[in-house]
């Protein structure tokens, strides 16, 4: 189905990338016999994957952006080299999975390093909404949703988080989405309804303590 | 809740329907060419580690039995022939890194410096500013030596004493290095060779510092901690005694009771605390600084010295509120951060988890590149994990 543009969007005209010279096997090939060339090859093909996954779960490019993306790349590398890529699925695919583990423990570790070390930063704001803005107008808009949906991700158990971003954000299948979090079909699915209600309920409690907050005199 | 459950998915699809911005062409390039270089770099650390292969179950069995009667046989042909000098080639091992260091090989390319990464005879390390690394000698004092940002050292050996043992000697070009030394043996010592002097020591824990002087040239500092050192400029040899600290400017050992800056007291509070040490030369301020600063540098001096001196007496709250004082006179003291550290460790001592965690992550926040940050981050979570 085709998405209607936002209307202030503006469309400009982007170089294509050009195309790589290796076949995805040869670039396995080459990376699990630590070919040192092929940094660019690899970066070339999977950097628009690992840079959109790491945009899309963190919401924004903060200013470690380029350190997460070299982070999710050494791990694809390794990843790759000790032989834990089964090939079941694409590089891309695979080079999504890692990246969103990364992401998500991005997240974690943001909200413990910044609760505890930024003085600048209220605590409470990274916690449910209760003392917050009084506009529920504004803490409903569709950017504040998504950064209260980044956050209850990063409360619930690794598994259940995983699964979620994997077929419901990324959009893997559930057999795809099976192989990548390395469980049995019918184990992923049971997480991925477990993690939808989990996500749900969060989502729920969070509005509700919003609302009594904005009725409060 | 079947439509909150809908709510959910559809925000999540929403979050995977995000419409990345694009970067400008040459941070592109430029983001490429970086990510390009660190995955050829970690392709070529790999290279240098033996290939990952894995063996059947049955393989490793007749492994295990073959490995096991190589041990005994190697056991027993050690036990029979005199011990062997270890190769004088790996001179360290990299115990820790943090920020990014360089390892400059005759021959080779500069490469990034990793834990657990061996050092060879000649090797250079330079670090970059906030950067910081530990390495462990292999030479006879089996030394420990932490290298400050904005460093560069030469790391070399050679068969000294009676029994030809490896005797370590670093060259230090710029920069600040800290180094604990067991007792050696007679005949041994361990080195640091500056621009403006030779710093020989025979088991001590000592920091040696190098900097630009004005107009040109290098000036050297050096503080002692434990033990003796024996400093020799130009033809001069002076020894160094437990809080004794000199400078190739000065050329004469200062006294603790001088209107300078104690280099490094903290090992006295710390043979009380049992923690490990970051010496203070890394804050040891510049003659010219220590000249603005002298009218308030003795009453510094003295508050610190008596914080210290109660804290190693038992005097723990005395102990605290001279640190207090201390950090509320005179916030800009370049002892202001020693304060902080030896409170949030003496708080931490005295039992109060929760006083010591909060001024942890005061530290951490007036100094977030602080030489203590690691241990006061590791209080921190502590205090988090479990409130009292």
């Amino acid at each position: 189905m085709v998405q209607p543009l936002p209307l202030n969007r503006v469309l400009r005209v982007v170089k294509t990338r050009p195309p790589a010279s290796l076949d995805e096997a040869a670039l396995l090939e080459g990376l699990a016999n630590r070919d040192p060339t092929l940094g660019s090859e690899l970066c070339q093909r999977l950097m628009h994957v690992v840079d959109g996954t790491l945009f899309r779960v963190l919401g924004r490019r903060e200013a470690d952006h380029d350190d997460l993306v070299q982070v999710s790349f050494e791990q694809i590398v390794l990843s790759v080299y000790r032989g834990k890529f089964s090939r079941e699925c694409t590089l891309s695919t695979w080079a999504s999975a890692i990246t969103c583990n990364v992401a998500l423990r991005a997240i974690r570790s943001r909200r413990t390093e910044r609760k505890l070390f930024d003085p600048t930063q209220d605590v409470e704001a990274l916690g449910p909404r209760l003392s917050g803005p009084r506009d529920p107008e504004a803490q409903l808009s569709s950017r504040n949703e998504l950064d209260r949906l980044r956050y209850h991700l990063s409360q619930m158990s690794e598994k259940l988080a995983e699964t979620l971003m994997l077929h419901d954000v990324l959009g893997c299948e559930l057999a795809e989405t099976a192989t990548l979090v390395g469980a049995s079909v019918a184990a992923t699915q049971s997480r991925l309804v477990r993690g939808r209600k989990e996500l749900a309920a969060r989502i729920h409690q969070d509005r509700q303590a919003l609302q009594q907050r904005g009725a409060a005199p | 809740m079947r439509n909150d459950d809908q709510e959910a998915v559809d925000l999540l699809r929403q979050m995977g329907r995000l419409v990345v911005p694009l970067l400008a062409p040459e941070r592109e390039a430029s983001r490429h060419e970086r990510m390009a270089s660190s995955v050829n770099r970690l392709l070529q650390r790999l290279r240098a580690e033996p290939p990952a292969r894995r063996l059947p179950v049955r393989a490793l069995g007749a492994f295990s039995a073959v490995a096991a009667s190589l041990a005994l046989w190697f056991g027993a042909h050690r036990l029979l022939r005199p011990p062997q000098v270890p190769a004088i080639s790996e001179v360290a091992h990299v115990v820790s890194v943090s920020g990014e260091s360089t390892l400059v090989r005759a021959g080779s390319s500069p490469s990034a410096v990793f834990a657990e990464q061996r050092v060879e005879a000649t090797d250079e390390l330079r670090s970059t500013s906030g950067a910081r690394a530990e390495l462990a000698l292999t030479g006879a004092g089996k030394a420990k030596v932490d290298i400050s940002g904005d460093t560069r050292v030469r790391l070399n050996q050679r068969l000294a004493g009676p029994d030809a043992a490896n005797e370590d000697w670093l060259e230090l070009e710029q920069g600040l290095v800290t180094l604990q030394v067991a007792k050696l043996p007679p005949g041994l010592g361990l080195s640091v060779q500056t621009p403006d002097a030779r710093v020989t020591v025979h088991g001590t824990r000592f920091s040696v510092r190098v900097s630009p002087a004005t107009p040109s040239g290098t000036v050297t500092f050096v503080a002692v901690t434990e033990g003796r050192v024996e400093v020799d400029s130009r033809g001069e040899v002076v020894f160094l005694g437990p809080g004794d600290h000199w400078s190739s400017q000065t050329s004469a050992p200062e006294s603790d009771a001088a209107p300078v800056l104690p280099l490094d007291r903290q090992a006295d509070a710390s043979a009380q605390v049992a923690r490990p040490i970051a010496t203070s030369l890394a804050r040891l301020p510049t003659s010219h600084a220590a000249r603005v600063n002298e009218s308030t540098l003795a009453e510094e001096n003295r508050l610190y010295a008596q914080a210290l001196a109660r804290a190693g007496a038992g005097e723990l709250s005395p102990a605290l509120a001279d640190l207090a004082t201390l950090i509320l006179r005179y916030p800009r003291s370049p002892l202001a951060q020693n304060a902080r550290v030896d409170r949030f460790r003496l708080l931490q001592q005295s039992g109060n988890g929760a006083a010591a965690a909060q001024e942890a992550r005061r530290y951490l926040s007036e100094y977030p590149s602080g030489f203590a940050r690691s241990e006061a981050r590791g209080l921190a979570l502590l205090g988090l994990e479990a409130p009292e």
